[in-house]
Parts: structure tokens; sequence; C-alpha cells
């Protein structure tokens, strides 16, 4: 199983997810990096995230996205 | 179908479309400043059906199409009652994401008269070095008394359909964070340059030379002057059609390089003209 952020790089290798607070500001995803992104943790973890959670917010950091797995069940 | 009001009602509602599975789709990637310019301008509005959104916007004579879809059956019916309501338009849906996974929605959108106008692919230039642009000397950033003058000279050389041709607040604003570059010829533009930066990321909207102004080089400063005062960007973007290979030839020039993602752009005509 991936870890989130090799999950990140693979979508977008040319940065480094580690240090940005804010992924969407600083440019390192895009809308529709943020729906590859959703495919590929539902893919990896075997869950569904709901379209109520698909909100900029839980994908705009690290913990902000293991706070949203959590939710799911997953410690990322 | 519902006028919307403000960004946040827009968000809740796209968020209450059931995630159902590999089925679920989306083509609407809009920031939040760009949907409020809309809003603003009162040409948003939604349609709500059974597990799936369409988020119409009035841009001129045509009609934008964006949806959020649990699955494409679902989609399907919620295109049908759109034309139903809309039978006298022309739809136009721009349909993005690996042209492996597009097949299921344009089927949907092929089942309610649309048919395929155009192909976009999306290219990046990542980490390239930067060019020597220190011969360029006569692009320059364009200025507010502008703005007409480049609305006018988008609408006489880009196509609507294919390139969403950007309303005049959404230019002011480009000219005003100073993201648009201009070679003139006497009080005409030769040509222009129009790009959007957020963080690291650099996206180049439009680069066009005027008809009676090419094979001089006007082009070629433009993206040289581009790419030097982006040169702090990790990562440029561009969306361009995929049988322009003049194009596509001088973005390789300049270092971009194919990224795998397709654009489906989708028209169904008026009524009268799709039968």
């Amino acid at each position: 199983m991936k870890s989130i952020l090799d999950i990140l790089s693979g979508i977008r290798p040319e940065f480094d997810f580690s240090t940005s607070e804010d992924y969407l500001a600083d440019g390192m995803l895009d809308s529709v990096d943020v729906i590859t992104l959703v495919s590929d943790l539902d893919r990896n973890f075997a869950i569904c995230i709901e379209g109520t959670d698909i909100l900029p917010e839980n994908f705009s950091n690290l913990q902000a996205i293991r706070s949203l797995l959590s939710k799911y069940g997953v410690a990322a | 179908m519902r006028r919307i009001a403000d960004c946040s009602e827009l968000t809740r509602t796209i968020s209450q479309v059931a995630r159902l599975g590999s089925g679920y789709s989306t083509n609407f990637f809009a920031s939040a400043a760009k949907i409020d310019t809309w809003i603003a301008a009162g040409t948003l509005s939604v349609l709500q059906a059974e597990n799936a959104l369409l988020i119409v916007r009035h841009d001129g004579t045509l009609v934008r199409i964006h949806h959020v879809a649990s699955d494409p059956q679902s989609l399907r019916a919620a295109l049908a009652a759109l034309v139903d309501l809309l039978p006298d338009s022309i739809l136009v849906a721009d349909l993005v994401g690996r042209p492996e996974s597009l097949d299921g929605v344009a089927g949907a959108y092929r089942k309610n008269g649309f048919a395929i106008h155009t192909r976009l692919v999306r290219m990046q230039r990542i980490a390239s070095p930067p060019l020597d642009a220190s011969d360029v000397i006569d692009v320059e950033s364009a200025g507010a008394n502008d703005v007409s003058r480049l609305r006018d000279f988008m609408e006489r050389w880009l196509d609507p359909l294919s390139e969403q041709i950007q309303e005049p607040a959404e230019l002011a604003e480009a000219v005003r964070t100073n993201q648009v570059l201009v070679v003139r010829q006497g009080n005409e533009l030769a040509g222009m340059l129009i790009h959007e930066t957020i963080g690291f990321s650099t996206t180049l909207r439009y680069w066009h030379v005027d008809g009676c102004h090419r094979n001089r080089g006007v082009g070629g400063r433009l993206m040289r002057a581009f790419l030097d005062r982006c040169a702090s960007s990790r990562r440029i973007a561009l969306w361009v059609i995929a049988n322009n290979v003049d194009a596509i030839r001088k973005y390789h020039h300049y270092g971009f390089r194919e990224e795998g993602l397709s654009d489906v752009i989708m028209v169904r005509q008026k009524e009268a003209t799709a039968r």
C-alpha cells in the first residue's frame, strides 16, 4: 500500500508535498488533480470518499488528508 | 433550473451528488474566484436531477454545461431534461480526463445530440532552464486601456467553442495582476499572451499572434518574455488543440511535453440544426 506522500508524488512528481501547508494555494494541485487524488485514495485504501467530503479544505495538506482518511477508518 | 446566489451554495449542492463508485464523474473545475465572477454576472444556474447536477453557464450566445454525476446513466437523464429546457441554445461541454476514462461520459452527451467539436491535450513544462530574453524589447504588460482591445482581438482570432474567451471583468483582473503581455504595432495589438500564476504553478491561457503579423517573430518574443517572467514557476501548463501540429511543435521547442490529459469539447447545436 502506498503512503499519502507517494500518491501525491505520483500525481505531481515535481513538487515536495511534505513542505506545503496549502497544496491548492501553492499551485501544487489543481482541481483536476484533486479528482485524480480522490480516485487514487479510493483505490489505494479500498474506500469510497463521499461527494460531501470532496471539498478543497480536505485536500489542502497532509494533515487534512490524514484526517479525512481517518473518517473512513484508515490510519495513514 | 435555478440561479445560484453564492459560491458556498454551489459547493454544498455539488457535494450532495452521491459517489457510487467508479462511475462518478465531473467536469467542473472552476476556482472559487471564477465562480464568484460568474455569479456576480448572473450567468450561473443549476439543474438538479437524481444523482446528477448540471451547472449551466450562459456565455454570450453559448451555454456551457458542467456536470457532477454519480454515473453515466444519471448524467444522460439530466442532460435530456436540460435539452428539453433549452432546445434552441448551442450547448458546449468540456470533458476533461485521461482519454480512456471519458468514453462513458462522452456517450451520455452523445445520446443527447452532442458531437465532438475538437479535442485538446494538456502540455506542461517542468523545471526547464529559463530562456534568454535579454534581446526582447517590444513585449510589454497590457494596461487598463487595453481591455476592450484585448477582448476584440480574442473575438476576432479565437474559436469561442474551443477557447473560452474571457469576460471583460476577467480580462481586467488579468491586466491588473500583470498577467497579460502584448506586442503592439502602432495602435493595434500584433500579439498577446495571457497567463495565470497560482503559487508554484503557471497556466498559459492564451498565446496568439494577429494573422497579419505572423512569421515576424512576434510569438517567439512573447513566449520568451513569458518564460523569463515565470522562471520561478516550477510547472507551466497549457491546453492546445490536439491536431494543431504547428502549435505543438512550437511548444515542444520551448520545452513543453504532453501530459496525457485530454479535453474533449462536445457541442450540441440548436434543435433545428441538430435534427
